[in-house]
């Protein structure tokens, strides 16, 4: 396969510091017993100690090992063999056998994959009290119903007495309706409230934002008290919204789809709570596009990010969902061999008309992913051939897109976020480039 | 405006106010949606809030887009792009300097240098992060401009914060082209050129061409500005010799004190001109051998200057200055060292010893100066035996001038702080041959760590690569010291680093 960019090597590092000390160790002297398949890459690096580390990298995942104690993951081991093979100087050079440490990994790897997946089908056997389960789940629903219909006259009550007096509230005030709402099980919907409630104050065009938010949070309401005639897609949209988590075990049950998928872009935030990661991926058998969400809280670590622009042979579990739907990967993806080309893109135009439709099936979609194809950027617009031109939002990396694109036309992907739009990929002559 | 619009805009008066004063407008016709109101009776509040669902719903969904012109776009570039390595060195200088942070602008400015003679320009990703650096650090902008291209210079004039890159990048070419071969620019070219880059434009072609120099100083010499006129001037100081005697000359009578001060500084170089002479004619009746041997010297302080000896520069002194003291000082700096062989008999060490009544300090004082901009060996060494001056020693030949470092070095190793300024007076690069030797005289020094800390600027700019096996030796024998370590870590990288920069750019 194709050996990586340094680039790439770099976004995968934990912290910076760990990616310093892994340049420092990526130079030959330290090494031995390097070697390199299509999807393994080994090494032993001596440190400080007597025996040295035996370091493995599954290039797929891209997963790691290492025998060193460091707790950072990956560790600047792992990182400097990728490094060191990334450099293409023949230090780690292509084998045919494979290392018997690497080896026994790469085994112990795909056993507990099988072992996995076999666990995930026998798990049902097991079934907890199906009394017990009922009871907690009736309770939940009527802690839910009491704080939407908390929330409901909370609403009117705001109707009754305006918006202008809502504005001249604390944030206290809306923090206490958010607080009420997490304490009714509806975390999402209280995320909603307080970021509105902080943003009131601010904004020049606060007063259409929080009618259009007074307008969701009523349709919130009554979609709830509809909620025994909604199909399981639309029931499956306002249980995301809510923050009512469905659980991974019964998302593998369900909608798996198997697919080459492309990985169209990738973003990451950071509210110093809670770190998330979006990876879009699209299949090319199915051309649907979804989200692979992960999360990282408190000293936890985000995942190792995708290759933008490659492809993955995997199967994916889809959440309950009408449009724009989450996904998690069932097994362990593989890295395809096979071209997987970026869709060509449609014009700005063709994309607001798919996220109106979108938004038809399901209100709650936040971002739907576009393709966007000839757009020129401007320091703050994207416009495409036909002069059609989109806002970007406030956190876009305009200026690497700027110094990219050089004001000629690209093949963008990004989200829409209701006017907004963050790019996240670009294509340029042929070349996938994540922001 | 629609119904449409109309209706939202009521909507929205109504939620401003609130239902208790403004009820919500009944709902439009909206159109194919074929959404109608609720059938069943309804409080206002819930009337004002379905309609704020159904607004939002429409809005968001019927939202027209905005038309723009498309930006305009970048000419192209006319570099290629740096080589693959190169790039790959840029990159890790940026996100990871493998010097330590604070090595980092004289590693990227070394890049830029020789991506500019390398007639490469920075790669497209990086130049937001390249122009981002040097917005930061002044030093940087010039070599950024001159390898920014089409490209980087149309992304900097879009963001105010790079503003800077316009008028760094407007003598780029200018310098480019005198730095790689002291080419002077037409004289038309050199007169629209920005007063900052026709300093560092003189500056080149004086290096190469001392006369085409001072000629494009004439050609404007007439309409420059007074702070212009000075700057150029101090350019000449650069390869000064006694063709310039004439524009200097003329620089005595200039309209500008500032301009007539330094006129008089740098003709206090050209111990043979006529204003040297004129300055030894006015020193000789102040100067007197005197007792029994004839082995003392008394000196005089000078009288009012007249208005000649005022164009010489026996003007105003500087602040707590007694004015005779800085005339006679005046007077030393500029006449011909010479005389003072004539004046007491003897050479420079005994005349430097003989120097002792109260008007010495004044004397030597002009004196050590003449020997400074001269770079007047011998009186350098004599001064230099009577105390420490590191100003003086630029003016001993390159082996002396070592030797005195190193000793001095021996003399102030258990001060660190002492230690770097001595370091610090021999300009970089260093010789191989001293460089070695100074390493190993860091080694051997008690203090020698703490040395190092104090001297790294000087250490990473002036060390000769053939001191870098010794630095080496000095690495494998620290031990615990954490410091030392990562010092001289960081100065073999920093030097590995520079190596392999220059080598990608082959």
């Amino acid at each position: 396969m194709t050996r990586w960019t340094s680039q790439q090597v770099a976004g995968l590092a934990p912290d910076a510091s760990s990616l310093a000390a892994a340049r420092r160790l990526a130079r030959p002297g330290p090494w031995s017993d390097t070697g390199s398949t299509e999807t393994l890459l080994w090494g032993k690096c001596q440190g400080s100690g007597k025996t040295p580390y035996q370091v493995s990298i599954d290039l797929t995942g891209p997963a790691f090992r290492c025998s060193c104690p460091s707790r950072k993951f990956p560790c600047k081991h792992g990182l400097a063999l990728l490094l060191l093979w990334v450099d293409g100087s023949g230090s780690v050079a292509d084998a045919t056998e494979v290392a018997g440490f690497a080896q026994e990994w790469a085994a112990e790897r795909s056993a507990r994959a099988e072992a996995k997946a076999a666990g995930d089908t026998a798990r049902p056997a097991r079934t907890p009290d199906p009394a017990a389960a009922a009871k907690r789940l009736a309770e939940r629903l009527a802690l839910m119903d009491d704080g939407m219909d908390d929330f409901a006259r909370w609403l009117t009550d705001l109707a009754r007495s305006g918006t202008a007096a809502a504005r001249h509230q604390s944030y206290a005030w809306w923090d206490a309706t958010a607080a009420r709402l997490v304490d009714a099980h509806l975390p999402g919907l209280a995320d909603d409230v307080r970021s509105v409630g902080g943003a009131v104050t601010g904004r020049p065009d606060w007063a259409e934002r929080l009618l259009v938010a007074l307008g969701r949070w009523w349709t919130a309401t009554r979609a709830w008290s509809a909620r025994e005639s909604l199909d399981e897609a639309r029931l499956g949209d306002l249980r995301a919204y809510l923050g009512w988590s469905t659980s991974t075990e019964s998302v593998r049950q369900g909608d798996a789809v198997t697919d080459r998928w492309l990985v169209l872009g990738a973003h990451r935030t950071d509210d110093g709570r809670l770190q998330q990661q979006r990876t879009w991926l699209r299949g090319s058998a199915t051309g649907e596009t979804v989200q692979v969400l992960d999360f990282a809280a408190g000293g936890q670590v985000l995942p190792v990010a995708r290759i933008v622009g490659s492809g993955l042979d995997a199967t994916l579990a889809r959440y309950p969902g009408a449009a724009v739907r989450r996904a998690l990967f069932v097994d362990e993806p593989t890295v395809s061999d096979g071209e997987v080309r970026m869709p060509s893109g449609v014009s700005l135009e063709d994309a607001r008309s798919a996220a109106a439709e979108t938004w038809g099936r399901n209100p709650w979609a936040r971002r739907i992913p576009v393709v966007l194809s000839d757009v020129r950027v401007g320091v703050d617009r994207v416009v495409d051939a036909d002069g059609a031109s989109v806002p970007l939002t406030d956190d876009a990396d305009v200026w690497s897109l700027l110094a990219l694109t050089g004001g000629g036309p690209a093949r963008v992907f990004g989200e829409l976020e209701e006017t907004r739009l963050r790019p996240l990929t670009v294509v340029l002559d042929g070349e996938v480039v994540g922001l | 405006m629609s119904d449409l619009d109309t209706w939202w805009r009521d909507v929205g008066n109504a939620a401003l106010l609130g239902t208790a004063r403004r009820p919500a407008p009944p709902l439009p016709d909206l159109g194919r949606a074929g959404v109608l109101g609720r059938s069943g009776e309804s409080s206002r509040e819930e009337a004002l809030l379905d309609a704020a669902a159904l607004g939002g719903a429409a809005v968001r969904a019927g939202r027209r887009l905005g038309h723009a012109e498309p930006p305009e776009a970048a000419p192209d570039d006319h570099r290629p792009v740096a080589p693959r390595r190169a790039v790959q060195l840029l990159e890790l200088v940026m996100t990871q300097p493998p010097a330590g942070a604070q090595q980092r602008s004289a590693l990227l400015a070394h890049w830029l240098g020789a991506a500019d003679d390398a007639g490469c320009r920075v790669p497209h990703a990086l130049l937001p992060t390249v122009l981002g650096l040097a917005t930061g650090v002044r030093e940087l902008r010039r070599p950024t401009a001159a390898v920014l291209d089409e490209r980087g210079r149309w992304l900097a004039g879009l963001r105010e914060e790079w503003s800077w890159v316009a008028d760094a990048s407007a003598g780029a070419e200018a310098r480019t082209a005198s730095r790689r071969t002291g080419t002077a620019p037409p004289a038309d070219d050199w007169a629209r050129l920005p007063s900052t880059d026709r300093v560092s434009v003189l500056a080149s072609v004086r290096a190469h061409d001392p006369a085409a120099a001072r000629e494009l100083v004439r050609s404007t010499w007439a309409t420059d500005a007074a702070r212009d006129r000075r700057a150029h001037l101090d350019v000449l100081r650069i390869a000064l010799g006694p063709d310039d005697e004439p524009l200097l000359e003329e620089a005595l009578d200039d309209r500008a004190a500032s301009v007539r001060e330094l006129a008089a500084e740098l003709l206090d170089a050209l111990p043979g001109s006529a204003r040297a002479a004129r300055m030894a004619a006015r020193l000789r009746p102040l100067v007197r051998r005197s007792g029994l041997l004839g082995r003392a010297v008394e000196v005089t302080l000078p009288d009012e200057p007249d208005p000649d000896a005022v164009r010489d520069g026996l003007g105003k002194p500087p602040p707590r200055r007694s004015a005779r003291g800085w005339w006679l000082e005046q007077l030393c700096a500029g006449a011909s060292l010479e005389l003072w062989a004539e004046l007491t008999g003897a050479g420079p060490v005994a005349t430097v010893k003989r120097l002792t009544d109260a008007q010495a300090t004044d004397a030597l004082a002009g004196i050590r100066r003449a020997a400074r901009v001269r770079r007047d060996p011998e009186w350098a060494a004599a001064l230099l035996d009577g105390g420490w001056d590191p100003t003086l020693v630029p003016a001993l030949p390159r082996e002396l001038r070592e030797r005195a470092v190193l000793k001095r070095i021996d003399a102030t190793s258990t001060r660190p702080h002492h230690a770097a300024a001595v370091i610090a007076a021999v300009e970089p690069p260093w010789s191989a041959d001293y460089s070695v030797a100074l390493v190993s005289r860091l080694r051997a020094a008690p203090q020698g760590s703490a040395i190092v800390v104090a001297t790294m600027p000087y250490l990473v700019a002036g060390l000769h690569p053939a001191a870098l096996d010794e630095v080496e030796r000095w690495l494998e024998s620290t031990g615990a010291d954490q410091t030392l370590t990562t010092n001289l870590r960081n100065l073999l990288q920093f030097h590995s680093v520079k190596r392999s920069i220059t080598e990608a750019f082959r």
